[in-house]
């Protein structure tokens, strides 16, 4: 009798990659809810679309490269990217920039270089930031405007439909208008703080919405930091990085966008917590992720700062995509019994 | 009780569920005995012990049944009393599933036990005296104990501490592994002697403390222990840990870093750190063999999962079927069945259960389906970092995991592979569900092989070097005994030439003898013919010896361009340097001798080269260069192929080369004498002919010895090839027996030389009657018979000797069966030459009576033919059976033994045709 002899070990936790991608798609749901709340249905459209897209490519590919489809589907992945890109993408920016945007992320970030796990770029950012160069206009001129800046009523849901796939464009000119980010960035060279703050954009003093998208996302990133999907490192670091950056150098407001600003509009949270924190591109040493994170910290502070995009989370991550595995390298933990750690890549004792 | 200690923390490690509470609610129960019981010899880390009974022996409880062979081992006490079965080979409980040497016991179920006394009482000590701390250590290698935690170390080694001091003796009762609650049991039931084991250990060790470190979830265990130490006023230093449960607290270097917060070096040993770790189990058997003479002879083993009614710990003999122990516990077998010895973390999946529980087994688990899950397809690495964060050894384990896939082996090295313990913490926790523990392994597996394989290699290249040095070594001191040499016959030629000169006044027979050969070539015109070369052989081997010179001029020059240039051919270059340079020596020794017997011929040599004789040299020259071309071709191909073989291959081609050389040379010196005798002994015949030429004869005596010396030679590095089991052997012995072929040969031509009795005969009567037809030598026949019988006795005792080894079971059984062959083989051939010598004498009568008139000048040829034939056929017969052999065994010279056979038998109908067309003329 043949007995079944397997390696050790025998048994396995419960952890499965498609939980833990479905772990992170529901912690965006605050930062989901609270757009779709301030900018209407566009996000909400925007989102499905993007997770449909992803997954219908991601199978495609699949089927293509004869792997088994549901068996990968199922790991939940594309539909984490897809799910990161629709939220990232301006709400009310026609539909196939979305579909154009999550296509290529999934068949080209992803699947070509091996599918799941070997990608060495974030594959929603590498789609995110193609559109963003390839069509600068639709990519900033379609950021919705929220109920309390604009002062009526979100769009209806089949008014933003036919936004999204007729493109109509006079009808989003109501409902659409420059992001904080860019705003402050524009006016404050003719303008001191106070007087940019005044524009409705910023309801006063902060960022007209954004600090709830934002407060959102942070929300549902302590939820995973609590549920050990993520660690602490890449997320901290790089919001410390990002504040500190803004505090020393644009401690001066009427010059510089203002620490708040930075910390609560735009990308930074949803960033910090959900793009960076991709784990297949990112650093995987403690220390290596303190340093990647750091250093996305310092770069969006640098292009939102001094480049010409408003926000820079995408071009961030994916700069410190490619010093990952050279950050890596050099970041080995001392291993248990070693009088210090190792360094680099080559071989040799000690 | 409070703890006196400070804990500390290792990092990573997980919460895998316990699963404890199905096997520690009942005590331990005594397993019965089964129908037999199987002991492999090697149950320990280590050398394995050696069996020091045989079948059909009756073996008390407890009594020696296998000693430890080195100092990294451990004996083997029989279970029970019984009778020894058997000592075979049997499938061993490891990972491997090889099978290894074991005692089979069958008991009598008397279990009788030796006699078995204290070491107190066995050393007349009272209660008061300290028990000798190397008379413990003993105690403890003499009764078998080796770690029980799960490695098998034997405790006495670990004990021999060296200079290391020891302050800090930690017994592991964490037991950390899910399912596995024998030494929680342990613990509970036999506190005492796990105390009372602590305590004799640090006397042993003359450590200040002794730390038990156990998990808090065994709280029934701690009580215990704590119970035992204030129960035993000598276990004032022991201190009873409660540790935090996290797997894997039980690994000893993270055990010691809970208790110490001290970190085993990478590659080092606990006892640098001045600690010593020991199971708890372990420390209860040393109690119990120092206190009560008992031997390791029984273990307590967890048998749990869903798939055995009855889960619980037994004692159990060492031995005992696992499938006794699961029938006891009501295994029900399952769809997917997996038994696994060891816990779900780290033991291995057994792959029957007719294995035997050895003194590593700490736990049976055959779980259901359910409850432990095969693994599904693992998906790919997300890098989520969760195996690092799981890792007690601080790895990167994803990185090692890609580098491990991606072959990167020296990477994996870089990255500390070998600071892997194997754990599985990072398996478990792995989302993509990848067998990473077995990626680890692996890898482990393959650099361990390079680094074999280089080591193999380097051993090889010292090898190679000191044999090169050797070989120079040899030819110089033969050189120098060679000039030496010369430099005697050049001084007693120069006395010889003074003696001359003196002598030269009166002299008149001198120039005459030289003069006079015109007289003899009737009498002997072949002799003529062979008469010729002296003048012109001198001239030729002179140049010939230039030439060699300027060629290895030349090998010398190309060999320093080598060198320079850094080329990797240098050896080879260097080797075809030696060859010329032999060739040289060999030129010019072949020069010398052709040029010296002239002016000394001092002895009146034999009559006439014996034109059979130098026939036959000839003859063996030509095989011999034959041989050597062959010998040449193969080593080419060999070289091109890249063989492993070359080496063995180039050697063999040297010693065919050497021969080729000495066969040529003693054709060469037989051929040269001739006009020597001719100038010097035209009268004295009778007289000269029945002495052998004592020049040849010694140089032969010295050509013998010296092959005799060699064979030793090659006998011995054969034996020692054997002991080393290097893979070189079969190349060795196969020029061990080339080298018997020669030392015989040498010998048969020495006694040829010696007896040849019959030559004056033959002379006179080639004398008298020249046409008779002189070729069969009449004595020869005589000689062969000789031989042949020797050959057969030598064979009788050949298989005398195989069918010894055979029933020792000795391992040189091959080569004996070898050497066998060979001497049937030897025996056959000397069979057919007698028979050869037998039957054209008898054929010649007849052919001779029958056609007298016509065929007798036709005769001697034809019959030559005839003889060749019947050689040829003997040798087609030889090559056939020799194919029949490599075929029979699957040796890859099959094909280069088809190819010589075709060889030989076409050679036959080459024969066969000249023989019928010349019987026809």
């Amino acid at each position: 009798m043949a007995l079944l002899t397997l390696s050790s070990p025998h048994t396995r936790g419960t952890n499965r990659t498609s939980r833990i991608m479905a772990t992170v798609a529901l912690a965006t749901l605050p930062g989901l809810a609270v757009m779709t709340w301030l900018f209407g249905y566009g996000t909400l459209i925007n989102t499905a679309l993007a997770i449909v897209t992803a997954l219908l490519s991601e199978a495609i590919v699949l089927k293509m490269r004869r792997y088994p489809v549901s068996f990968f589907l199922k790991d939940n992945t594309a539909l984490v990217t897809g799910l990161l890109l629709g939220l990232a993408l301006p709400p009310l920016a026609p539909w196939w920039i979305t579909v154009f945007a999550t296509a290529f992320s999934i068949v080209f970030a992803k699947q070509i270089y091996g599918g799941i796990g070997n990608n060495p770029f974030n594959p929603a950012m590498v789609g995110y930031a193609l559109v963003l160069i390839s069509f600068p206009v639709q990519m900033t001129t379609n950021w919705a405007i929220s109920f309390q800046v604009s002062g009526q009523d979100v769009a209806s849901f089949s008014d933003t439909l036919s936004m999204i796939f007729a493109s109509a464009p006079g009808m989003a000119d109501a409902y659409t208008g420059a992001t904080p980010l860019d705003q402050y960035k524009h006016l404050i060279g003719q303008q001191t703080s106070e007087q940019v703050l005044q524009a409705s954009t910023f309801n006063g003093w902060l960022n007209g919405g954004w600090e709830w998208v934002n407060l959102a996302f942070l929300a549902g990133g302590l939820f995973l930091l609590a549920r050990k999907i993520i660690t602490w490192h890449i997320p901290i670091s790089m919001l410390v990085a990002l504040a500190v950056c803004s505090l020393v150098l644009g401690w001066d407001a009427d010059a510089y966008t203002p620490v708040t600003l930075h910390m609560l509009s735009g990308a930074t949270m949803l960033g910090a917590f959900f793009i960076a924190t991709d784990p297949v591109s990112a650093s995987t040493t403690p220390t290596g992720k303190i340093i990647y994170g750091a250093g996305i910290g310092i770069l969006v502070y640098l292009i939102r700062t001094w480049g010409a995009y408003p926000d820079a989370v995408a071009f961030a991550v994916l700069l410190m995509n490619f010093t990952a595995p050279f950050i890596d390298a050099y970041t080995q933990p001392r291993s248990y019994g070693h009088k210090k750690a190792k360094r680099g890549l080559k071989s040799g004792d000690q | 009780m409070s703890q006196l200690i400070q804990l500390f923390d290792f990092d990573g490690g997980i919460h895998p569920p316990e699963n404890k509470h199905q096997s520690n609610h009942r005590p331990i129960r005594k397993a019965p005995l089964p129908d037999e019981l199987v002991l492999p010899l090697h149950q320990h880390i280590g050398a394995p012990s050696k069996p020091v009974v045989s079948t059909g022996d009756t073996v008390l409880k407890g009594q020696i049944i296998a000693e430890p062979e080195g100092f990294v081992s451990a004996p083997l006490h029989a279970p029970t009393s019984g009778i020894v079965k058997a000592l075979e080979l049997r499938q061993v409980p490891h990972a491997s599933g090889l099978s290894e040497l074991c005692i089979v016991i069958e008991p009598d179920g008397k279990d009788t036990w030796i006699e078995r006394q204290s070491l107190r009482s066995e050393l007349g000590l009272s209660d008061a005296d300290a028990l000798p701390a190397d008379e413990v250590v003993e105690r403890i290698r003499n009764c078998g104990i080796a770690g029980l935690g799960g490695a098998g170390f034997p405790t006495a080694v670990k004990l021999h501490t060296g200079d290391h001091n020891i302050d800090t003796l930690i017994l592991n009762g964490a037991e950390c592994e899910p399912y596995i609650t024998a030494d929680d049991m342990l613990m509970r039931e036999h506190a005492t002697e796990v105390i009372r084991g602590a305590v004799i250990l640090q006397g042993v060790l003359t450590a200040q403390r002794c730390l038990i470190g156990v998990e808090d979830n065994k709280p029934e265990a701690i009580e215990a222990l704590k119970r035992a130490v204030s129960d035993n006023p000598e276990a004032n230093g022991v201190l009873v840990v409660t540790i935090p449960t996290k797997y894997p607290s039980g690994g000893e270097k993270q055990l010691i870093q809970i208790l110490t917060g001290k970190e085993v070096p990478s590659g080092g040993i606990p006892a640098s750190l001045g600690i010593v770790c020991q199971n708890v189990a372990t420390a209860a058997a040393i109690a119990d063999a120092v206190d009560h003479g008992l031997p390791l002879i029984s273990r307590i083993t967890t048998v749990t999962g869903d798939a055995v009614r009855d889960k619980g710990n037994w004692e159990v003999l060492f031995g005992t079927p696992v499938s006794h122990l699961l029938n006891l516990s009501g295994y029900r077998a399952q769809k997917r069945e997996r038994v696994v010895m060891g816990g779900p973390m780290m033991g291995f999946a057994l792959p029957t259960t007719e294995l035997p529980v050895v003194k590593t087994t700490n736990c049976l688990l055959a779980p259901t389906e359910k409850e432990l899950p095969t693994n599904n397809m693992a998906m790919a690495c997300i890098r989520c970092g969760m195996c690092a964060d799981a890792c007690p050894a601080d790895l990167l384990p994803q990185q090692l995991y890609w580098f491990s896939k991606a072959q990167e082996l020296d990477k994996a090295e870089q990255h500390n592979l070998f600071d892997c313990i194997e754990c599985g913490a990072c398996s478990y926790v792995c989302p993509s569900e990848i067998p990473l523990v077995q990626y680890y392994r692996h890898s482990k597996g393959a650099i361990r092989e390079e680094r074999a394989a280089a080591e193999k290699a380097e051993h090889a290249r010292i090898r190679y070097e000191a044999r090169i040095e050797r070989q120079e070594r040899e030819k110089a001191e033969k050189e120098a005994k060679r000039k030496a040499r010369a430099e005697a016959t050049a001084k007693a030629q120069d006395a010889k030439k003074a003696a001359a000169a003196k002598k030269a006044e009166a002299p008149a027979a001198d120039p005459s003898s030289s003069n006079k050969p015109s007289d003899k070539p009737a009498a002997a015109p072949s002799v003529a013919a062979a008469g010729k070369p002296d003048p012109n052989s001198l001239e030729r081997l002179k140049k010939k010896l230039d030439s060699a010179e300027s060629r290895l001029e030349k090998a010398r020059q190309r060999l320093s361009e080598a060198e320079a240039e850094g080329s990797e051919k240098v050896p080879a270059i260097r080797e075809a340097l030696e060859a010329q340079q032999a060739k040289a020596l060999e030129a010019k020794a072949a020069y010398e001798a052709a040029r010296n017997p002239q002016p000394e011929s001092p002895a009146p040599v034999g009559t006439k080269p014996d034109p059979n004789s130098l026939e036959r040299l000839k003859k063996k020259w030509d095989s011999a260069e034959s041989r050597l071309e062959k010998a040449k071709q193969r080593l080419s191909e060999a070289e091109a192929e890249g063989s492993e073989k070359v080496d063995a291959i180039r050697e063999a081609f040297e010693t065919q080369k050497a021969k080729a050389a000495e066969t040529k040379l003693a054709y060469e010196s037989a051929l040269n004498p001739a006009p020597v005798q001719q100038a010097t002994s035209p009268e004295p015949v009778a007289e000269a002919t029945p002495k052998p030429d004592p020049q040849s004869l010694e140089r032969l005596k010295k050509k013998w010895d010296s092959a005799e010396s060699r064979l030793e030679k090659a006998k011995q590095r054969l034996s020692e090839a054997e002991e080393a089991g290097s893979d070189k052997v079969e190349a060795i012995r196969e020029a061990l027996e080339a080298q018997q072929a020669k030392a015989i040969e040498t010998k048969a031509a020495y006694e040829a030389a010696l007896n040849p009795k019959p030559a004056p005969t033959e002379a006179s009567e080639a004398d008298k009657a020249p046409e008779i037809n002189n070729k069969p030598d009449p004595n020869s026949p005589e000689r062969l018979k000789k031989k042949w019988d020797s050959a057969e006795s030598r064979l009788e005792k050949a298989k005398q000797r195989l069918s010894e080894a055979e029933a020792a079971g000795s391992d040189k059984v091959e080569a004996i069966r070898e050497a066998m062959l060979a001497q049937q083989a030897k025996a056959a051939e000397t069979k057919a030459a007698y028979e050869a010598a037998c039957a054209p004498s008898l054929s010649s009568f007849t052919e001779t009576e029958e056609s007298q008139p016509e065929t007798a000048d036709v005769d001697p040829e034809l019959e030559k033919l005839k003889r060749k034939v019947l050689a040829q056929k003997d040798r087609v017969e030889k090559a056939r059976e020799r194919l029949n052999m490599a075929r029979e065994e699957g040796l890859g010279s099959v094909e280069a033994l088809e190819r010589a056979l075709n060889k030989q038998i076409e050679k036959l109908a080459d024969l066969e045709a000249q023989t019928s067309s010349a019987g026809e003329a």
